[in-house]
């Protein structure tokens, strides 16, 4: 924990981004099931209850927004700045 | 090294010629790889979708049937058969990457050796031979490169790919708008990734210089020898500034190539955006009409997103097999070099005559790299047990006679034949048992004293007395017989750690009992008296005719002095005799012969004279 502690002090020395990048793609990986999981059910519900299409749309438009934003930060984040950090 | 040809990827056929290189010799090498393959494959296509089934079911028996026993019963059923199929799956894996770096180390790592220490010493010495040795080496480096990239990447493809052929059928039997989406998300892809990698590549160039550089350095400040210069002259400073440098251009065009491949990556995520939405509202559209039922809803949802990710995937194991093929077609070319000489034809060497006769027949020669000959039109003869000392200054052409008669190089023209056989007619293996040789340049092997004495390595090959023997001869005996192990003693700590370093003079001893050892019809001595002190010298001389006895040989050396006991003298000069004769004989012509030596023999006077002043 010592050793974790003193390359985490010594990377936001070197970036103060390190932080952030080194733990964005954990973040996002841990946010996608919840994700995935609160529309499924809302869409599935939605579709049980004979709901109309635009409605259920709607949900999904939502849904895919965030997966498509939480997509990007991962692509930027996690892979640019880790690596500007190890070299 | 050129980083272009390196990182640029194989074209299919050349990708397909590497695929069947490389497994061809992994399913031979072992019968449990090719029992490991096929499972990993099956049981990584069917576990996604065993699991893609239970969210169905549990919408089906939740909306439709209502049985909750029956529910739990199919259930369970799905359960354990993901879970068996699955654990079997991490298991064969995992076992399959274990066999993947152990016929990397066994199989191809060991050919690679193989070929590096029996390989043209011409194809080992020269620049290309360097740079086809380097890239072969660089795709055996990890597991992540060339042939283990391969070995891991091929059954990721065919998983990919056969799922990919299994979804897209299961989605055309409902809709064939979501399975012309797909094909469409096929081509896009294909088009972005390309685009991207032509991009990245164009910045493969300079991050390859960068990592040269770096690689360079790195292996520069480990080199013992060199150890000595940096610190003597302080060059700690010297590296540290080039290492910051090189490692900030690094950086520098690193961050721009992660930049270039983000933008296809955004792009994909796009494409990816808009095909599940028409994906969606095609199935909900579906639902609500009744043509489709909720449960077929969740399982096509997954399909669809089992599609996007297998395709994703699928591209990226493209790219890398054709990196990785790549890289592989490198290592082929390293061991596939032909060589110049003859292997397992030639004349027999005990057919020939004994003492050897050696002669060069207007032999002129010029290395690979080099504009010019570096000897030209050079004729001599030596007779068979005649004693021929080769002289002049540096660069003369004394040491490239030596590789020439080695049979390391063959003459640019003329011809040079021993006993009357061209070199190119002998087996080449069975040539180097007619020479012995010390080189100027002695670097002992880590291995026992008698190892390297008698050139092998189990004990029962070796011939003990014989050992002692020429360790006498050479006057090393006293020193090897004081050391604990005594002839079983290791030279340098690699590979012992009570191993001892000799000096300079004792491994030049230690050279000369080795080729007494080998006791070849042909003895040749580049400079062997270079790291001996004047009394081991001494010695050498005069026990010179003994260790030539019914020998051919050449000697060669700076100190013009040390030749007088041969039967002949060739003085060379850029590359030509320029005279040649006895002692006498070239002392009378007062030629450049007489010239050097007495320039030489007025130094070693008033250097005599010095050494008494002093004393």
């Amino acid at each position: 924990m010592k050793a974790f502690f003193k390359i985490l002090k010594y990377g936001l020395k070197l970036s103060p981004l390190y932080l952030f990048s080194l733990f964005i793609n954990d973040i996002v990986i841990a946010l996608n099931p919840f994700v995935t999981l609160f529309y499924s059910g809302k869409i599935l519900d939605y579709l049980l209850s004979n709901t109309s299409v635009d409605i259920i749309m709607k949900e999904v438009y939502i849904f895919l927004a965030i997966t498509l934003g939480l997509n990007i930060i991962k692509n930027r984040e996690g892979g640019t700045i880790v690596l500007a950090f190890r070299l | 090294m050129n980083k272009e040809n390196d990182r640029k990827e194989a074209s299919i056929k050349e990708s397909f010629k590497a695929i069947n290189y490389i497994f061809k010799i992994a399913f031979h090498s072992s019968k449990k790889y090719v029992f490991f393959f096929v499972t990993y494959i099956l049981t990584s296509i069917l576990a996604p979708l065993v699991l893609l089934f239970i969210p169905t079911l549990a919408v089906y028996f939740l909306s439709v049937e209502k049985n909750l026993t029956k529910f739990a019963i199919y259930l369970s059923i799905a359960f354990a058969a993901y879970i068996g199929i699955s654990g079997t799956s991490h298991y064969v894996s995992s076992r399959y990457d274990i066999e993947n770096t152990l016929i990397r180390l066994k199989d191809f790592f060991t050919a690679f050796i193989n070929k590096s220490l029996v390989c043209d010493y011409s194809y080992y010495e020269e620049k290309q031979g360097k740079e086809d040795r380097k890239k072969a080496e660089h795709c055996l480096d990890s597991n992540w490169l060339g042939v283990e990239l391969i070995m891991k990447d091929v059954p990721l493809f065919l998983i990919n790919f056969l799922s990919l052929i299994i979804y897209i059928a299961s989605s055309s039997l409902v809709s064939y708008q979501i399975v012309l989406i797909m094909l469409a998300m096929v081509i896009a892809n294909f088009l972005l990734g390309y685009l991207s990698t032509l991009i990245y590549n164009k910045y493969i160039d300079r991050t390859g210089k960068s990592y040269n550089r770096i690689d360079y350095l790195y292996r520069t400040s480990k080199n013992e020898l060199k150890g000595k210069d940096i610190r003597n002259y302080n060059l700690a400073g010297l590296f540290n500034s080039f290492f910051i440098k090189e490692f900030n251009l690094l950086k520098k065009y690193t961050l721009i190539q992660r930049s270039i491949v983000i933008l296809p990556n955004l792009s994909n995520s796009l494409l990816g955006y808009i095909r599940d939405l028409v994906a969606y509202s095609i199935l909900i559209t579906g639902v609500v009409n009744k043509s489709l039922s909720v449960a077929q809803f969740t399982l096509l949802i997954g399909i669809v997103n089992g599609i996007s990710t297998y395709l994703t995937d699928l591209f990226d194991d493209v790219n890398d097999i054709m990196v990785a093929s790549k890289d592989t077609l490198q290592y082929l070319k390293f061991i596939n070099a032909p060589s110049a000489f003859n292997h397992n034809k030639g004349i027999d060497i005990n057919s020939v005559s004994k003492p050897l006769t050696v002669e060069f027949k207007n032999v002129s020669f010029k290395y690979h790299d080099s504009k010019d000959n570096t000897i030209e039109n050079v004729s001599f003869k030596i007779n068979a047990g005649e004693k021929i000392a080769l002289v002049g200054a540096n660069g003369a052409g004394k040491t490239t006679i030596i590789k020439l008669l080695s049979g390391f190089y063959k003459p640019t023209s003329g011809e040079i034949l021993i006993s009357g056989h061209p070199i190119s007619d002998f087996n080449i293996d069975e040539y180097y048992r007619l020479l012995s040789i010390i080189n100027q340049d002695v670097e002992v092997i880590g291995v026992r004293i008698k190892d390297i004495v008698s050139s092998q390595y189990l004990d029962k090959n070796i011939d003990e007395e014989k050992v002692v023997k020429c360790l006498k001869e050479a006057d090393l005996f006293d020193k090897v017989d004081s050391l604990p192990e005594k002839d079983r003693t290791y030279l340098t700590q690699n590979l012992d750690k009570s191993g001892i370093q000799l000096s300079g003079g004792e491994s030049q001893k230690l050279m000369l009992a080795r080729a007494l050892y080998k006791d070849g019809s042909f003895l040749m001595l580049d400079e062997p008296t270079s790291a001996l002190d004047p009394i081991a010298e001494g010695k050498l001389y005069e026990q010179y005719a003994s260790l030539c006895y019914n020998k051919t040989s050449l000697f060669i050396s700076h100190r013009l002095s040390s030749t007088k006991f041969c039967n002949n003298i060739i003085y060379l000069k850029d590359g030509k005799i320029v005279e040649e004769g006895t002692h006498e004989e070239l002392m009378k012509k007062k030629g450049e012969y007489y010239h050097v030596f007495s320039i030489q023999s007025h130094y070693y006077k008033n250097q005599g004279e010095l050494n008494e002043s002093l004393l």
